[in-house]
């Protein structure tokens, strides 16, 4: 591109609004390279941004320059005032003055004994962060991981060969929210846990069979709260299967008055 | 142009604030200085030159003052933490601090959703946010800049630079073609840029003759 080309362009304006890709903004920067007399250019230009950006200047109300000169990352052995450090560095500068050749010696000494230690200071500091950034790296990773396992979980329960079943909640426990995928072609279905009661120390959930007026059958226990998809056993033509909250290795017969709900199969 | 045009008030104002404008920029390097050595006095006089300037432009774009204190808070922060990434021969430092902050506010209207509301809002907000007190800002200056542009020029001007939009934004907006856009974007800048040298020329030649006349008086 040729100094006219740029210029006719209209490219290094867009430049200096920030309104150009990375294609254009590393053309713009080798023709800046390449034609040194276009800098001159580009600085009127932002200049010209500047006046129009001062000219609609708006003052915040809170203190911002205060929050600004309280919160910035302060490096060791800095002041949070600037004007405080204006008149410290002063009166040093007065102190120090009067000091003799020794004491300028001594405080060199400690300054540079100082400085290593800030320096084996940060060498620490930096070390704890990156082995908390690789935690929180390895934590990110088992987290997609266990994400993406329920999404690609979701995928495959989410289609028709799936009738999902809300529970019906008994009174005792009428917020529990819970549904029963039933699979229509395997031998497999899931459990999508929403809501659950909370389980008291050594009790589980434990799902059952009932058909017809025969005992129910006891089938999976679990104790998983929250969000996810639980895979459990099916019972083909049962009528119904209900959930109840039974002692820690589950029971041989529910306990009516911890029954939670019913998924009603029949229809 | 008069004399009495020459050597107005108002052209001596606009003297010392073009050339209060020019030193800032040869300040830069100044604070720069300052900053590179972790020195807060750095962060005060940046803030000082350009918080304002930036303010006014992330306000426009997030139109909370809370939450546009807290970007102009999270862009000095970003001067303090990453100055070691800004290159003067890149561009101008007033540029590249008005880069994070524009990107910051834009980051928070997406995240926050705000957008639509936003830009479904008049235009004229801009131009009573710089000539009063709305949405809780005092206005440092009601400069003739804005008033001697165009204004299809002003208006686009303001949208892209003072409220993040995009040209395909723009254009969509407008209801103009996007080559107009582009085209009316170098014509307002060519005329923001032949403003300012006029103004130079008409501060030089206001010192020339008051410096003229004061000889004159002396003699």
């Amino acid at each position: 591109m040729t100094l006219a080309d740029i210029r006719s362009s209209g490219l290094l304006e867009l430049y200096a609004l920030g309104q150009l890709d990375a294609h254009d903004q590393s053309e713009v920067r080798a023709a800046l390279r390449r034609y040194p007399e276009l800098v001159a250019e580009l600085r009127e230009i932002e200049i010209a941004l500047y006046r129009y950006a001062e000219s609609h200047g708006l003052t915040p109300e809170g203190d911002v320059v205060e929050k600004i000169l309280r919160d910035y990352p302060k490096p060791p052995g800095r002041s949070a005032d600037p004007s405080r450090e204006s008149i410290t560095t002063s009166e040093n500068k007065t102190a120090s003055s009067g000091r003799g050749l020794r004491g300028l010696l001594s405080g060199l000494f400690l300054a540079a004994i100082a400085g290593i230690g800030v320096y084996a200071w940060q060498q620490s500091e930096l070390s704890e962060a990156r082995a908390s950034h690789q935690l929180e790296l390895e934590e990110c990773d088992t987290k997609t991981a266990t994400a993406q396992a329920y999404a690609a979980q979701l995928e495959s329960v989410f289609t028709d060969q799936y009738r999902p079943v809300d529970i019906s909640a008994t009174e005792a426990y009428a917020s529990a929210r819970i549904e029963l995928l039933d699979d229509q072609a395997s031998n497999q279905n899931y459990l999508r846990v929403i809501d659950l009661p909370e389980l008291a120390e050594g009790e589980t959930f434990q799902l059952w069979s009932i058909t017809g007026d025969n005992a129910p059958v006891p089938m999976d226990l679990f104790d998983e709260k929250g969000n996810g998809l639980i895979a459990v056993g099916k019972v083909n033509a049962t009528d119904a299967y209900a959930i109840s909250i039974e002692p820690a290795g589950g029971s041989t017969s529910p306990n009516m008055d911890k029954l939670v709900g019913v998924f009603a199969m029949a229809g | 142009m008069t004399i009495g045009t020459i050597i107005s008030l108002e052209g001596l104002r606009r003297f010392f604030k073009d050339t209060i404008a020019y030193i800032c920029l040869i300040e830069d390097s100044k604070i720069i200085s300052h900053l590179r050595e972790s020195d807060p006095k750095g962060l005060r006089a940046a803030y000082d030159k350009y918080g304002k300037a930036l303010y006014g432009v992330i306000l426009r774009i997030v139109k909370n003052p809370g939450l546009a204190e807290e970007i102009l808070q999270d862009t000095f922060m970003k001067l303090w933490t990453k100055v070691d990434r800004y290159d003067p021969e890149k561009s101008v430092l007033f540029t590249w601090l008005m880069s994070i902050a524009r990107n910051n506010a834009l980051d928070a209207v997406r995240l926050k959703k705000y957008e639509h509301n936003q830009k479904t809002d008049s235009l004229d907000i801009t131009v009573h946010d710089s000539e009063g007190n709305a949405n809780g800002g005092a206005s440092i200056d009601v400069s003739a800049l804005a008033n001697k542009l165009d204004e299809k020029y002003r208006v686009l001007l303001d949208m892209m630079y003072l409220q993040g939009y995009s040209q395909s934004e723009i254009a969509k907006e407008l209801d103009i073609p996007l080559g107009t856009v582009k085209t009316r974007l170098r014509s307002a800048m060519s005329q923001l840029r032949d403003t300012l040298r006029s103004e130079k020329s008409l501060f030089i030649g206001s010192i020339i003759v008051l410096l003229l006349l004061l000889i004159i008086a002396s003699l």
